[in-house]
């Protein structure tokens, strides 16, 4: 099982997720990410290349680094997204606020 | 449970406590990924997952109050009930909308109304059902809807 990992090249962190972005994963992140932030790094890279699973505690903890990202003039994107979490991530309507891109071409 | 077996049911009770969900996930689906109901697993899991998520973060249950979870397999699809020991929430005053797109929580309902065909609450706000179609996540939202049992 491919596991979590956030990767630091100057001011850009890649987070290759495992499995799963759920509640027990999340406080996890937070934390990395807080820390991230807080010493420079304006823009993120979430890769969901192997991410099965995304709920609504996952969701949160993209949004919440877009917004603070954003403060900072950032960016962020979301890339290798399964169908069933673009879907997901759509019918929140968050695909243009993350910058989500689908693992095949379907969606762009 | 055997993985050899259909998903006609299973119902018991977790501790409140978030490793409780990915285990009780594991064990519904070593069964419901050998079953006609393996296509609605995305849905199916999310579900789970958010309703759960919710009794074990938001309810006032007394500490360490187990959480009442039952699934079960039905020719129309599966129905999920999730009950917890708190005193419930006004679910009549949840919103039809997703929350903004900066919001970083109130998501769980919205996809509860997505994902599931139907989702009813009881009176008290402490327990709710939802049903799934045996097909995998449909876009359309018209035919969910909240209410009383």
């Amino acid at each position: 099982m491919k596991t979590n990992q956030v990767h630091r090249e100057d001011n850009l962190v890649t987070v290759t997720l495992g499995t799963r972005l759920t509640a027990v994963e999340v406080p996890e992140f937070q934390l990395a990410l807080k820390e991230q932030l807080a010493s420079g790094a304006i823009h993120v890279v979430f890769d969901l290349s192997a991410t099965e699973s995304l709920d609504s505690n996952g969701i949160g903890l993209l949004v919440a680094t877009s917004n603070s990202l954003r403060m900072v003039s950032g960016t962020l994107s979301v890339i290798h997204v399964a169908d069933s979490i673009y879907r997901l991530l759509e019918a929140m309507r968050l695909t243009d606020r993350l910058h989500v891109k689908a693992s095949g071409a379907t969606h762009g | 449970m055997s993985a050899r077996g259909r998903l006609r049911g299973l119902t018991t009770s977790l501790r409140p406590e978030l490793t409780e969900v990915d285990a009780f996930c594991r064990r519904v689906f070593e069964v419901q990924r050998l079953d006609q109901y393996r296509d609605s697993g995305f849905g199916m899991e999310l579900l789970l997952r958010e309703f759960l998520n919710n009794a074990i973060l938001h309810s006032d249950a007394p500490k360490g109050k187990r959480i009442q979870v039952a699934v079960r397999g039905r020719p129309s699809g599966i129905l999920i009930r999730v009950t917890d020991r708190g005193r419930g929430f006004d679910w009549r005053r949840l919103q039809e909308a997703p929350p903004d797109p900066e919001a970083t929580s109130g998501r769980g309902l919205a996809i509860g109304r997505i994902y599931a065909r139907k989702m009813r609450y009881n009176q008290r706000g402490n327990s709710v059902r939802l049903w799934l179609s045996p097909q995998p996540h449909k876009e359309t939202r018209n035919e969910n809807q909240s209410s009383t049992s």
